[in-house]
């Protein structure tokens, strides 16, 4: 049953279906064909077939007149506006039913009602019989073209179509008296002079415009669909007329005639748009700027005696000024002549003045040559900062984006690759005069003077000096022959004075900038300079290891590309990013040439000569060398890092965000001072053990077997006193822990000292367990430990006196005789004179030391043990 | 592929591809709206001879794909005002039989079908006078004198002149 009942459903629905379909269909009929189809056919046909098919019969006049077919034509013609024309449809509509209700309510006043007649009349009715013969007048007359009243009618007919449908047709015939006689008189003709389109109208505006509706008349096909031969006529008329105007416009353009040129840009963008006109406008002052520019790469660089080329800057500057007064003449050459001068400008600043420009920082920078990457750096970043005066014109950040477009990315990658190429230049060339030296004898030089205040003078005018701006380039104000007597006379100072020489602030500044003589002996780098010198001096003996000259260099080379880098900030959000990562990548680098390039290099030379030294020999200035070298330097490490702290907050603070562990600069710097604080615990390490050892040394070979073991009775009338020993081991390290102060920080040294102290401690018990004592050599040991109690607290180390007056009690145990062997065991005993360094079987140990310890073995044993007894 | 049966008002039976049958968009429709059931479809409107010659075209235009918006046919009637050489050899048939089809393509919605045969009988239209279409079309004329008279007046404006 189910495919049954299916089958039958579809059977039912497709029959309704078809039945639906055929009485549509049926409706439709009239004559042979539905309405649609006439339609149809109709809107395929020329409007004179139109016209004679309205002479078959009735029907098909009826056809004929259907306003659709008049709609769709006027839609071909960009003539109706749908929307307007449903709008005002439904307005029609709305004001029928509304006076039929006024006309039912006052049905019953006659006067009332003859006003509702009267008003009707302002609301035309449509019925069948005005569809069928419309009133002769209301067909307009033909249009006279030799009359202003008819030359308006066609200025002006599709702008007068009244968007109503009931009135399509009517509107159409206007459409058609008023431009279908001048569209075939223009399509048949044989010259642009006689036809209708420009003999009867005369102005350029009036052609345009006439021109303009002739080919939308022509779209919509009013000679049928078969003739495009009439409508291919009046198109190329159309390119003959844009020729004529814009060849009118170019003799405007030659002869600078505002007028004219106002007068056809307007026709020309009326009728077919700006593309031509903006063309050949651009063409032209492309041609006139090429003739403007005379751009010689030559002229652009001036070689001083020295050989040295610098940039003439003058030249670049009236470039930039020339460039802003054609900018300013064009926008109101434009202004004053076209209907939209920035369709012009635009192009103009960008294309036709920007790519003049561009190939002549090309043509320079190929002047340059790969070779000069300096001279290429210091070109492009003072030219763009020339240039930032086209930022505040319009169209100038246009003008400037493609000039440097193509080179901004090179500036970025030469900067970088400049610096590192020449910062770590300079460190090999000091390693490498490093080695020449080696072979020379090594001088030590020490200067027992404070340098903590040298020190800081300097850093405070490091500071000083990182403040100012660098100059990248300076014109001088004075004529040549003014500078020219300047120069000889500072030249012949120079020559009176060495001494000058040395302070000469020269070496800080460096060969790019252009900065007068008389200028340079002003600078504030001067007071740097002789900080640096007089802190040189104080540092000779380092200067094996380390450059206070060198590290400034490279602060300065870095800091002058920074300030070449910042000329490009300030003009766009994607090319601060790229520079602020050009700044990041120029510190780090600057860290590493200064860390791991050079102070690297220093410590790990220090390190290895106090590997090196040998401890274990007697030598004639009785001082460990490496160790102030190395601990010289690590003052001047500190000192570095402070200047790269000064550095960072002055130049990355600004373009990194503080504390990000993700940013490149700040890793780097702490990247830096591990380095330093790695080299600097190290190298500690590596001192102390060379100072100890040679303590060490210093005890075993200035003490004699027996000395502390004789026994000889008349040895206790001498004096007592420290012995040669002891002595030696505190002025060696009384004396290099002075000359400590003022080469190394308050917390350097307390660490160092520490360190010391515990070790000679250490150092200490171990001799004394390996020698035997009299009570006579119990008093020298006493005197020794008084001597090394006193150093130690010489030091201002509180934590370690305890230790060492627990050496004396040590001592105290060798002075009492052997015959008081109980006190010796209850001394012994008594913790509280040993707990901070000795446990009781130390001491006991220690016991081992007396000579007759064999002899009062039983009697100590017997005290400790006997404790031990009473106790269990 | 399946079969589907057309019977014409003459009770003639027709089977053809579906491919084929669904040219037509008020068939194509009709079977999308009661699902592909195999069952025979009546047209009452189109008679064997007439139906025939619809299929004829159907099968020869069968691969041409077209949407059968009003869009797309007003780009096909100003795009190309010529007929094809196939189409026109196909509407070379006499004039009921012309008017037969170009009602059953509106039937039957194949709009290219009638806008080809819309281009046909334009062409039989043009240039000529109304006597002309008169004779071509075997309309009889039903103005009186007058009325012929008044409406040529009236057709002045679009005189060619």
């Amino acid at each position: 049953m189910k495919p049954s009942e299916a089958r039958e459903h579809a059977i039912r629905k497709i029959k309704e279906y078809l039945e639906r379909r055929h009485k549509q269909q049926f409706k439709a009929l009239f004559g042979c064909l539905t309405i649609n189809i006439y339609l149809k056919i109709f809107t395929l046909i020329s409007t004179p077939d139109l016209c004679n098919c309205r002479l078959v019969c009735r029907k098909f006049q009826q056809l004929c007149d259907y306003n659709s077919i008049y709609v769709k034509k006027l839609l071909l013609m960009n003539a109706w506006d749908v929307t307007l024309s449903r709008k005002l449809y439904y307005e029609s509509q709305d004001g029928m039913s509304q006076a039929n209700m006024s006309s039912n309510t006052s049905k019953g006043f006659h006067l009332q009602s003859s006003d509702k007649k009267y008003a009707d009349s302002d609301r035309p009715k449509l019925s069948s019989s005005s569809l069928l013969s419309l009133p002769d007048q209301k067909i307009p007359f033909p249009v006279d073209y030799s009359t202003v009243q008819g030359k308006q009618v066609v200025l002006t007919v599709l702008d007068c179509v009244s968007q109503r449908v009931e009135f399509a047709r009517l509107d159409y015939i206007k459409v058609w008296r008023a431009l279908a006689p001048i569209y075939r008189n223009l399509a048949y003709a044989s010259n642009t002079i006689d036809p209708i389109a420009f003999s009867a109208f005369r102005t350029p505006e009036e052609q345009s415009k006439v021109l303009k509706y002739l080919i939308r008349f022509g779209n919509s096909y009013p000679y049928g669909t078969y003739r495009q031969a009439m409508q291919n006529a009046i198109l190329d008329m159309a390119s003959l007329f844009e020729q004529a105007c814009l060849d009118e416009f170019e003799l405007g353009l030659h002869s600078r005639n505002l007028d004219l040129l106002r007068k056809f840009s307007h026709v020309l963008h009326d009728f077919s748009g700006p593309n031509a006109y903006v063309s050949m406008y651009l063409a032209k002052q492309t041609d006139f700027v090429r003739s403007f520019f005379h751009f010689d790469p030559y002229s652009l660089f001036i070689s001083n005696n020295l050989e040295e080329i610098h940039i003439n800057w003058n030249i670049l500057e009236s470039v930039v000024n020339d460039t802003i007064k054609l900018l300013e003449s064009e926008s109101k050459f434009s202004e004053a002549t076209l209907p939209e001068p920035e369709l012009v400008q635009v192009p103009y600043a960008k294309d036709i003045l920007g790519n003049s420009l561009k190939d002549y920082v090309i043509s320079i920078c190929e002047h340059i040559g790969e070779e000069e990457t300096e001279l290429f750096l210091v070109f492009i970043s003072g030219f763009y900062g020339l240039c930032k005066k086209f930022f505040s014109i319009p169209n100038g950040p246009a003008l400037v984006d493609t000039i440097f477009q193509p080179q901004i990315d090179i500036f970025i990658s030469q900067e970088l690759h400049y610096f590192k190429t020449v910062g770590w230049s300079l460190v090999d060339q000091w390693d490498q005069k490093l080695e020449e030296k080696e072979d020379a004898t090594e001088c030590f030089f020490y200067k027992n003077v404070s340098q903590n205040t040298a020190k800081n003078n300097f850093l405070e005018t490091f500071k000083n000096v990182m403040l100012l701006p660098v100059s990248l380039f300076t014109i001088p104000s004075e004529n040549n022959s003014a500078s020219n007597l300047a120069e000889k006379a500072i030249e012949q100072k120079e020559e009176e004075d060495p001494e000058l020489s040395k302070l000469d602030a020269a070496r800080f500044v460096p060969a790019n900038i252009y900065v007068s003589k008389d200028r340079l002996k002003h600078l504030p780098t001067t007071e740097l300079a002789a900080q640096a010198a007089v802190l040189d001096s104080k540092l000779e003996g380092i200067s094996t290891m380390f450059s206070l000259e060198l590290a400034l260099k490279i602060v300065h080379l870095c800091k002058v590309s920074l300030a070449r880098a910042k000329v490009f900030m300030g003009t766009s959000v994607p090319q601060d990013d790229d520079i602020k990562g050009l700044s990041k990548d120029l510190f780090v680098q600057l860290l590493r040439e200064l860390g791991q390039g050079h102070l690297k290099h220093g410590f790990d030379r220090a390190i290895e000569h106090l590997s090196s030294f040998d401890p274990r020999r007697d030598f004639s200035s009785n001082t460990v060398e490496p160790v102030v070298k190395f601990l010289e330097l690590i003052n001047v490490g500190d000192m570095i890092q402070q200047m790269m702290d000064s550095f960072f907050n002055e130049e990355m603070s600004p373009i990194c965000v503080k504390d990000d562990m993700f940013d490149p600069a700040i890793a780097e710097k702490k990247k830096f001072e591990q380095l330093l604080d790695e080299r600097a615990a190290f190298g500690l390490h590596k001192g102390i053990n060379v100072l100890i050892e040679h303590a060490d040394f210093l005890l075993e070979t200035k003490t004699p077997m027996n000395l502390f073991s004789d026994q000889t009775i008349g040895s206790i009338t001498n004096t007592i006193e420290p012995t040669a020993a002891a002595k030696n081991v505190v002025q060696f390290l009384g004396f290099h822990m002075r000359i400590l102060v003022g080469r190394a920080d308050h917390e350097i040294l307390d660490v160092f000292y520490k360190e010391v102290g515990m070790r000679l401690f250490d150092s200490l018990t171990r001799y004394i367990k390996s020698h035997k004592f009299s009570v006579d050599g119990g008093l020298k040991l006493l005197s020794d430990c008084n001597l090394y109690y006193e150093f130690i607290h010489s030091l201002h180390q509180s934590s370690l006196l305890p230790y060492f007056k627990t050496l004396k009690e040590i001592a105290h145990l060798f002075i009492i005789d052997g015959k008081n062997a109980e006190e010796i065991g209850k001394l012994a005993t008594d913790t509280s004179r040993f707990s901070s360094a000795f446990h009781t079987e130390e001491v006991y140990e220690i016991l081992h030391s007396r000579i007759d310890w064999l002899n009062i073995k039983y009697e100590v044993d017997k005290v400790i043990h006997g404790l031990a007894c009473c106790i269990m | 592929m399946s079969k589907i049966k057309l019977i014409s008002s003459d009770n003639e039976e027709f089977v053809v591809d579906q491919l084929i049958a669904e040219r037509s968009m008020l068939i194509k429709n009709m079977l999308e709206d009661v699902g592909e059931i195999n069952v025979p479809i009546p047209l009452p409107n189109v008679s064997s001879n007439v139906l025939r010659k619809v299929l004829e075209w159907c099968e020869h235009h069968k691969n041409d794909l077209y949407s059968g918006t009003e869009e797309e046919s007003d780009i096909r009637l100003k795009k190309s005002t010529d007929i094809d050489e196939w189409d026109r050899k196909f509407m070379a048939v006499d004039q009921e039989m012309l008017f037969e089809i170009v009602l059953a393509s509106n039937y039957l919605d194949i709009k290219p079908l009638l806008d080809t045969g819309c281009k046909t009988v334009a062409n039989m239209i043009r240039g000529k006078s109304p006597e002309d279409i008169r004779k071509t079309f075997n309309i009889p004329n039903d103005f009186t004198p007058e009325e012929e008279e008044q409406i040529r007046k009236e057709n002045e404006w679009a005189e060619d002149r």
